[in-house]
């Protein structure tokens, strides 16, 4: 199927290009509904309220509109690495089996493993998964990591760039 | 027990330990229940959101002694769904085409 892609179209960073917008796009829709539709009501309904320390902020909230923001770019950005892991290794099980270990392996990891809390924070700090979702983070001290919310997102970008760039070559050079 | 209990041979013939099928089932019996911890681990782990700092004994279960619940991160919590299905999504949207089928 590939060779008839770039048979019908060969510029080949075109191809890339098109595959990691029209993934892009079609995650952040759908994430954007998600994210704003789905949680807010589910969690009221279920009884976790303000006079159990579950404060619900303020639909006007800075902090709540970047958290809402940052997830839905947080998926944006995990399309985009997944996009150029699966161009890196092709194989479509070995692919997403590469994006989850790496998203959830440092994770299971901090969880399991007993450590300093130096080294935690390390850990946390370089893992695309925690530290892309301290993005969420609107009580101090409660992140899934030790940064910035839009550090942590910042991270997870970088990733997103590396993972692009390495992808995007390697669909250039290699035989099809 | 089974032997006491009337399930004797000819009819119920008393399964040899080392016997391929039997050998497979023992280990398998095991790896399921391995499997199956695993998978309660890593829901367990999935559901549940680890404060940055650990070093506050005293605060488990006494919601009056802890800093508030971050309410936001926990209703975007499906995020962890979502990121799955993102990665499925672009995954297959890149790899489709080099192994179809």
């Amino acid at each position: 199927m590939i060779r008839t892609t770039l048979a019908m179209n060969p510029r080949r960073a075109t191809v890339f290009t098109a595959k990691a917008v029209a993934a892009g796009i079609t995650v952040l829709v759908t994430a954007a509904i998600g994210a704003v539709l789905v949680g807010r009501p589910l969690l009221s309904g279920k009884g976790l309220t303000a006079d159990l320390g579950y404060p619900t902020l303020a639909l006007s909230a800075g902090s709540l509109r970047r958290a809402v923001f940052g997830t839905v770019l947080y998926l944006l950005l995990v399309a985009l690495i997944s996009i150029g892991v699966a161009a890196a290794i092709r194989h479509p099980g070995a692919g997403i089996g590469t994006m989850l270990f790496n998203f959830s392996g440092p994770y299971l990891i901090t969880v399991l493993v007993p450590m300093s809390t130096s080294t935690l924070h390390h850990i946390q700090d370089a893992s695309p998964m925690m530290a892309g979702l301290s993005v969420q983070t609107t009580v101090a001290g409660m992140g899934t990591s030790s940064l910035h919310p839009w550090t942590g997102l910042a991270v997870l970008a970088a990733y997103a760039a590396g993972a692009l760039l390495l992808g995007g070559i390697l669909f250039r050079i290699r035989d099809a | 027990m089974q032997t006491r209990n009337g399930y004797g041979p000819p009819v119920y013939p008393t399964p040899k330990i080392g016997d391929p099928a039997v050998l497979r089932a023992i280990v398998g019996t095991a790896v399921f229940l391995a499997l199956i911890a695993l998978l309660s681990l890593a829901l367990g782990t999935i559901f549940r959101r680890t404060a940055v700092s650990i070093d506050k004994p005293g605060c488990k279960g006494d919601p009056d002694g802890c800093p508030p619940h971050d309410t936001t991160a926990i209703m975007l919590s499906g995020v962890h769904f979502g990121q799955i299905a993102a990665i499925v999504l672009a995954v297959a949207l890149m790899s489709a085409e080099f192994h179809p089928g």
